[in-house]
């Protein structure tokens, strides 16, 4: 039998972690005031991350409850070590979200849409240095909305909440290199769409 | 969403410079103010609603359960001892009492976490442990011991 630890040790997240740990444990009792605590925390930038996803409000709304009713629920699916909570949860609502997608309430496909089309410059190192004339905010969410879903979720992820590549991959459910490759041919698609010859980096 | 700032200038700006106007829009949406009580009370309402057991689990759930009867009965008229508690006390001396199997303790002694914390009565029946029904809303000091995952391992009432 093994020995029972006795005393609290801070594992390799650090306390940070550890705290984000011990409230998922008292939701995991039915602790209401500790799941308030976490969606104070977390639910801004998943709230963020579905409505920069679907840009629908309500179904953005609807899919941060999802997640967190899924935390309350059901706990133990949260796993500290595989990655933060705020990982575990925007993975969550992007199942939410896909399953309306699924269920043809969206006209766009939640589909991977990684083959070249005509306009993509393979060759274009650092696209973020594209040139566009003076954009308003309204132009180039305009831009972004016209992106086909994964590379709009892959631009969401990395450029707009910066977040690391490796979450970013996590919550999408893709390989690292799928998600590089696709940030990379998004930043160039919505170069394209705002006005940049990407043929001609600046 | 349009800044006119932005609006009147002429300038060209990189596709970095768009990217951060779009971060910088997207940082100031916040949920809807209503939608943590509506979190809230979802999340009360499925704690409190048993999932649905799949079709034709039901056929498979009581013929488990006849099961367990029938072998528990053998169990006693055969007078057997029943295997001691394993999985339920790990180290009666710390007073705590294991929620999970013996086996899937941790077997390093640094991966555990200890966290103090207070529940409702009500929840120490859902735990396992005995409580009193008519102080069911009371709050009852306790310990956890916390896997890193956020499992929890054991718990330990505080007096």
């Amino acid at each position: 039998m093994m020995p029972l630890v006795p005393f609290v040790a801070w594992s390799a997240g650090g306390p940070a972690q550890a705290d984000t740990a011990a409230l998922v444990a008292q939701v995991a009792v039915g602790d209401s005031a500790a799941l308030a605590e976490l969606y104070r925390r977390e639910a801004a930038a998943v709230y963020r991350y579905a409505l920069a996803f679907c840009g629908n409000p309500g179904w953005s709304a609807d899919a941060t409850q999802e997640a967190f009713v899924a935390l309350a629920t059901r706990p133990q699916r949260f796993d500290a070590t595989r990655g933060s909570l705020g990982a575990y949860l925007a993975g969550v609502a992007r199942h939410a979200l896909a399953a309306r997608w699924r269920e043809g309430f969206a006209a766009q496909p939640l589909t991977d849409d990684d083959e070249p089309t005509e306009g993509d410059a393979e060759g274009t190192a650092s696209p973020e240095t594209l040139l566009l004339r003076r954009q308003s905010s309204d132009e180039v969410w305009a831009a972004l909305r016209r992106l086909p879903a994964p590379f709009r979720e892959a631009l969401v992820l990395v450029d707009l909440q910066e977040r690391p590549y490796a979450e970013a991959a996590r919550i999408a459910g893709i390989e690292l290199n799928t998600l590089r490759t696709r940030v990379h041919r998004a930043r160039l698609k919505l170069a394209a769409l705002l006005g940049a010859d990407p043929r001609d980096p600046s | 969403m349009t800044d006119p700032r932005h609006d009147r200038a002429t300038s060209p700006i990189t596709l970095a410079q768009a990217l951060r106007l779009a971060a910088a829009e997207l940082a100031r949406q916040e949920p809807p103010p209503a939608l943590q009580a509506r979190v809230l009370a979802a999340a009360r309402a499925a704690r409190a609603t048993p999932p649905p057991l799949r079709r034709g689990w039901g056929r498979w759930a009581t013929a488990a359960a006849c099961a367990c009867v029938v072998g528990v009965s053998a169990l006693l008229m055969l007078r057997l001892t029943p295997p001691g508690p394993a999985h339920r006390l790990a180290a009666p001396a710390q007073g705590f009492l294991a929620l999970v199997p013996a086996e899937a303790w941790p077997r390093e002694a640094t991966t555990a976490w200890l966290v103090s914390t207070e529940l409702q009565g009500e929840r120490l029946a859902a735990l396992g442990l005995p409580y009193d029904p008519s102080r069911a809303g009371d709050r009852v000091r306790a310990e956890l011991l916390l896997h890193p995952s956020g499992e929890v391992l054991a718990v330990r009432l505080v007096p």
